[in-house]
């Protein structure tokens, strides 16, 4: 089958590599349908996460149809069901499953040592995202082999077209567990950092529930204009214009935002010698994240509010202002999604026609066009949001 | 006690050894000389028997991991005495071959021989939580069919401890035992099968990457 593959930083490739098979009864094995390059694919792209290989397989956002199933799970799917996947492996039945906190499973990552060694504990497994999470084989390939499938893929209602259900994997749904775990009880101010398609997503995931405004923060003009026009973003500011920390004071009489939903992760970009520091001990891997976004939002949030930290980190991080999380008693809460807690209501909005997650889709292109779309995306050129593959044809 | 070094471990020492040899035989002080030629050789054939060995750095498993200790001490032991064998008076040829003869065996009597050595794993559990009830954990724990499947190296010595979680949450598994075999026994009692991503696709590797894959980063 065709796929493509990691070749280095800043280096991939579409080459033909072995079909999928069938490896576990709970196994299932999908024709990929549609598949979307993520924001944090890009982290393995620049080759920030150290336990790539080359010739893995990338891609963890999908949607595809089963062409084949495990024994275990052949009562729950069958041949030719339209399914939604979540990029996270988990069982279903250990603990941490048992609560719906689907990303911690115990039982999805084949390569927990490498893990714990790094992070004391070992997440799931998920789709395509280096060794550290299990080495399993990504999305953007014509097949893929989905284990734990009974849990991990949704059937899609026909009222759901692909496009709007690819983004329900995983954008929309990081997008609202950002938004969940700001705690909204209805009428709070949310400040989201980073409009690209997870940030536009916590920015209409917080309207969903019940935020008052949500300030959404980038610096390119497109992105800023999908915030305010189809996310529904109250205020959007350009972070090369204004002092970020200042404005969202004057815009919520000086108290803060209630929430700070960082989606931008570990290669944020600033200016200045802060952002200097942080690229030159990126750079030397002195550190391993450009924590900028971070600093924001704790020097930002209102005291005793809290920080929602859905953009990806995988080391450590210089100059992180502990003084300001304590001292203003924030709530710092973070992870990888849950998306199997998402999955059914998320379809249920697209369903309903209350978000369109379409509307990242920016950009169309082919397995083979592999170097392109990820620069492309990388870029941001042409306003591109998001690139979709569709590996076998529209 | 198990020995220290295990076969990835082993495995480090065996590439890296071999590269050191190969290219300390270059040095003028060695070169042209029984002592350069001696370490030479060693060290390629350090290299080749350990891109054949069936451990975790090998490339073309055929050499099972014991034959190629076996290989390690007959080779460490006939630098050590070659000099002496052959009547090599000079100081250099007679003892930097028998001194790296003497590290190796060292390095032999220090890896444990199952592959499993005590120092390399990145964390070892002495203890797992599984979501379920202690007779059903000890069922499975005492099926040889099934130890079979969670311990398939054969390490698991049988010998455990069943402990209550605290708040009801399930039962402790306490034992001296592998992590990864603690791990495979959680997943079958809770998943009902073991999580792997074996023989996943993959486009074309690196020259290095069998061997090396976490170095094998494309740069």
């Amino acid at each position: 089958m065709k796929a493509i593959t990691w070749a280095g930083p800043n280096r991939v490739t579409c080459e033909e590599t072995p079909d999928p098979s069938v490896t576990n009864p709970r196994d299932a094995i999908l024709k990929v349908t549609a598949t979307t390059i993520c924001g944090s694919d890009l982290h393995l792209y620049d080759g920030y996460v150290p336990a790539m290989q080359r010739g893995d397989i990338l891609g963890h956002e999908f949607l595809g149809e089963v062409v084949e199933a495990g024994t275990a799970v052949s009562d729950k799917l069958s041949v030719g069901d339209r399914v939604c996947v979540s990029p996270m492996i988990a069982c279903g039945s250990c603990f941490f499953c048992q609560q719906e906190l689907f990303s911690l499973c115990d039982n999805g990552n084949p390569d927990a040592a490498l893990a714990e060694a790094v992070w004391g504990q070992s997440p799931c497994g998920i789709f395509g995202y280096s060794h550290l999470t299990g080495g399993y084989a990504g999305s953007h390939a014509e097949y893929i082999r989905v284990p734990y499938a009974d849990v991990g893929a949704v059937k899609v209602p026909d009222g759901v077209d692909d496009t709007q259900a690819l983004f329900c994997s995983d954008a929309f749904a990081t997008g609202y567990f950002g938004a969940d775990m700001c705690g909204l009880g209805g009428g709070e101010v949310v400040a989201v950092w980073g409009a690209g398609a997870v940030g536009l997503f916590a920015i209409a995931s917080a309207y969903l529930l019940g935020a008052e405004r949500v300030i959404a923060i980038d610096r390119f003009p497109e992105r800023l204009r999908l915030a305010r026009e189809r996310a529904g973003a109250s205020e959007v500011l350009d972070y090369t214009q204004v002092d970020v920390v200042e404005e969202l004071k004057a815009l919520t009489g000086g108290r803060g935002p209630d929430s700070c939903i960082d989606a931008v992760g570990m290669e944020a970009h600033s200016g200045g010698l802060q952002g200097a520091y942080d690229r030159v001990k990126q750079a030397t891997r002195l550190e391993s994240e450009r924590p900028y976004v971070i600093r924001e939002c704790i020097q930002a949030c209102r005291k005793g509010g809290t920080i929602a930290m859905i953009g990806v980190y995988g080391g450590v991080a210089d100059k992180f202002p502990l003084g300001a999380l304590m001292n203003k008693a924030l709530h710092l809460r973070t992870g990888q999604v849950h998306a199997q807690r998402y999955l059914p209501r998320l379809l249920e909005h697209a369903e309903r026609g209350e978000v369109d997650p379409a509307f990242v889709a920016t950009h169309e292109m082919s397995l083979t066009q592999a170097q392109e779309a990820y620069q492309t995306f990388k870029q941001k050129t042409d306003a591109c949001v998001r690139v979709v593959f569709r590996p076998h044809g529209a | 006690m198990r020995q220290p070094i295990g076969s990835h471990l082993h495995g480090l020492l065996d590439y890296l050894t071999g590269t050191a040899l190969i290219g300390a035989s270059r040095l003028s002080v060695l070169r042209r000389r029984f002592a350069g030629r001696a370490l030479a050789t060693a060290g390629g054939n350090h290299l080749v028997y350990s891109f054949f060995t069936d451990y975790e750095l090998g490339v073309v498993k055929r050499l099972p991991y014991k034959a190629h200790l076996a290989l390690d001490a007959v080779g460490a032991l006939g630098l050590a005495v070659l000099p002496w064998v052959l009547g090599r008076k000079d100081p250099v040829d007679r003892w930097v071959p028998a001194a790296v003869g003497i590290y190796e065996l060292s390095a032999v009597a220090m890896s444990d021989p199952s592959g499993a050595g005590g120092s390399i794993r990145a964390t070892r559990h002495r203890a797992v939580t599984v979501e379920k009830p202690e007779g059903e954990v000890r069922a499975l724990l005492e099926d040889p069919a099934e130890v079979r499947r969670f311990s398939p190296a054969g390490e698991w010595t049988g010998r455990f401890e069943l402990r209550p979680a605290p708040g009801g949450r399930g039962t402790e598994i306490h034992a001296e035992a592998d992590p990864a075999d603690l791990r495979r026994a959680k997943q079958l009692l809770e998943a009902g099968e073991i999580v792997t991503a074996e023989g996943a696709p993959a486009g074309r590797r690196g020259p290095i990457s069998a061997a090396l894959p976490t170095l094998d980063t494309g740069a």
